[in-house]
């Protein structure tokens, strides 16, 4: 090694030495020496989670259409919005308390308001009375004698009617905010 | 042909009041909590605000009956 670095002189004069070439920084590159002592930098961290990541427009989209289909259909049938969620305890109790709310509402012969309403409550009775979806449908079916309102359980039954269709909205706001994603 | 005129479901007051406060405080523990000792839980003090507040009310208004 020592000989490739000395040039021979032919007067008797020590050959000179060229020193080694010191290693020079090359961008990008690291210096053998610091391999092998300890670094001052500090540990390197732990493997994290990836972090969630950012919904994007479709997303938003596709979880939109899906919180406006369950809500339709917890609409139509008390309970289904939850049912398609998977979320059988809720669907259970939802069409439960909504269809016995509802039936005894009309076995008790309370007032089922029509859709051609004049007056401002009689609008909003109907809102709430078809809100109950499918049970608003089969008025006549499980009470054929129709309202009766005279007596004051017909008027229990008129709130009670109305009360299932606003439970069973309470409901399918319920299963959209769990579809859409800001509910767990 | 006329529908035939049937009495109907007759409940009284209370029963009709503890049969809504009852199917609607079983929804509302259902739909607020999520573990099931929490929600019986809020379905009971649900169903028991339900009825205190209902009787608190009904005194309120007895005066304006007399």
């Amino acid at each position: 090694m020592q000989e490739e670095h000395s040039i021979g002189t032919t007067s008797g004069e020590p050959p000179l030495e060229i020193p080694p070439p010191v290693p020079q920084d090359v961008p990008g590159t690291v210096p053998a020496e610091e391999f092998s002592e300890p670094s001052d930098l500090p540990p390197p961290l732990e493997p994290q989670t990836p972090s969630p990541r950012r919904p994007t427009f479709g997303d938003r989209v596709k979880r939109g259409l899906l919180a406006l289909i369950v809500a339709a259909i917890g609409w139509a049938i008390p309970g289904a919005g939850h049912l398609v969620l998977r979320r059988w305890g809720r669907a259970a109790v939802g069409f439960a308390a909504v269809a016995l709310l509802a039936v005894v509402g009309m076995k008790m012969r309370g007032n089922v308001f029509p859709y051609h309403g004049n007056e401002p409550f009689d609008v909003l009775g109907f809102v709430a009375d078809a809100s109950s979806g499918v049970f608003y449908l089969l008025t006549k079916t499980v009470e054929a004698a129709g309202p009766d309102v005279a007596h004051a359980s017909g008027d229990y039954g008129t709130r009670m009617i109305a009360a299932a269709g606003i439970l069973n909205l309470l409901l399918l706001i319920d299963a959209s905010e769990i579809a859409s994603g800001q509910k767990s | 042909m006329q529908a035939p005129q049937t009495p109907g479901l007759r409940l009284t007051h209370w029963q009709a009041m503890c049969l809504f406060a009852l199917l609607i405080s079983v929804a509302f523990g259902f739909l607020s909590r999520k573990k099931p000792g929490e929600r019986l839980r809020y379905a009971i003090y649900a169903f028991v605000m339900f009825l205190l507040i209902a009787a608190a009310l009904g005194w309120l208004m007895y005066p304006l009956s007399h």
